[in-house]
């Protein structure tokens, strides 16, 4: 991979999860306003096309899976279910900007990945399968 | 000729610009320009217009804050000098409402998240054939 590429793209990714992270901050301080949870959606959308195509895999997997979280989250205004999804999103922002920061996104530890992406796939399952198919999550 | 067709490139993440335009290059591009969402985008391309250098070209990312792409082709496509301007979408995966909904509102051809140089490259030539321009340069 193209080195100056993907230095680019670990700097973006680092303040655009930070940006997600203020977000979800920002919802959980007062969880009124669930377009808060679409603006995150598009912020870790943006992310995970890119993530992809460059194949970082450890960024891809679970920022797609918080995207179809967070516009989901966002059209059930559910507050119980949403300050879930917030916590657990804001806990996967800090995993994946820890591995931003030691430099570790493609020596992740395949374990603690796969616990993540179970969390948001439980996460996600709370969700009606209508809602699901929207998203394709 | 074909080298200078104006594109622009809009996409919501600086680096994926950066992506794309690298490709556009290989292929022999040398007259790339972009913009960050739909909304500066559509600045571009009047400007272009006023200027003498329309748009001839456009490859557009989908989920951008301001104005997303559909947004964006559906405005162009309303707007009689800029309704023919070919437009490639980027969607971030295969959802076919999504897909539908960009069909319906006149887009030239779709290309999905994450593509290699080689699919990229394809559907440049399809669009390019479909509206009567010459294929890529190299
Ligand atoms: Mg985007």
């Amino acid at each position: 991979m193209d080195k100056e590429i993907f230095q680019d793209f670990v700097n973006e990714s680092e303040q655009t999860l930070a940006q997600a992270k203020i977000l979800l901050g920002k919802y959980v301080a007062s969880p009124v306003d669930v377009k808060v949870l679409s603006d995150v959606g598009i912020l870790v959308d943006r992310v995970y096309g890119t993530a992809a195509t460059l194949k970082v895999e450890s960024m891809s997997a679970l920022c797609h899976k918080m995207k179809a979280i967070s516009y989901m989250a966002a059209q059930v205004d559910n507050r119980i279910l949403n300050s879930i999804v917030a916590g657990t999103m804001l806990s996967v922002l800090d995993y994946l900007l820890d591995l931003v920061k030691t430099n570790a996104l493609l020596t992740y530890d395949k374990n603690i990945h796969s616990q993540m992406v179970q969390r948001l796939d439980i996460l996600s399952s709370k969700f009606s399968s209508d809602l699901r198919k929207t998203v394709a999550s | 000729m074909s080298a200078n067709l104006r594109i622009l490139v809009i996409d919501d993440m600086a680096v994926m610009r950066k992506i794309v335009v690298k490709q556009l290059e290989t292929m022999g591009y040398k007259n790339i320009e972009t913009a960050e969402n739909g909304k500066d985008a559509l600045q571009k391309i009047l400007d272009g217009v006023k200027n003498n250098s329309p748009v001839q070209f456009i490859v557009s990312d989908w989920n951008m804050p301001e104005m997303s792409g559909l947004e964006l082709l559906k405005a162009l496509r309303s707007k009689k000098p800029l309704a023919d301007i070919p437009f490639l979408m980027v969607t971030a995966e295969g959802e076919k409402d999504q897909i539908m909904a960009a069909i319906q509102a006149g887009v030239t051809n779709y290309i999905v998240k994450p593509f290699s140089p080689a699919t990229f490259k394809e559907k440049m030539d399809l669009v390019l054939k479909k509206v009567g321009l010459p294929p890529t340069p190299a």
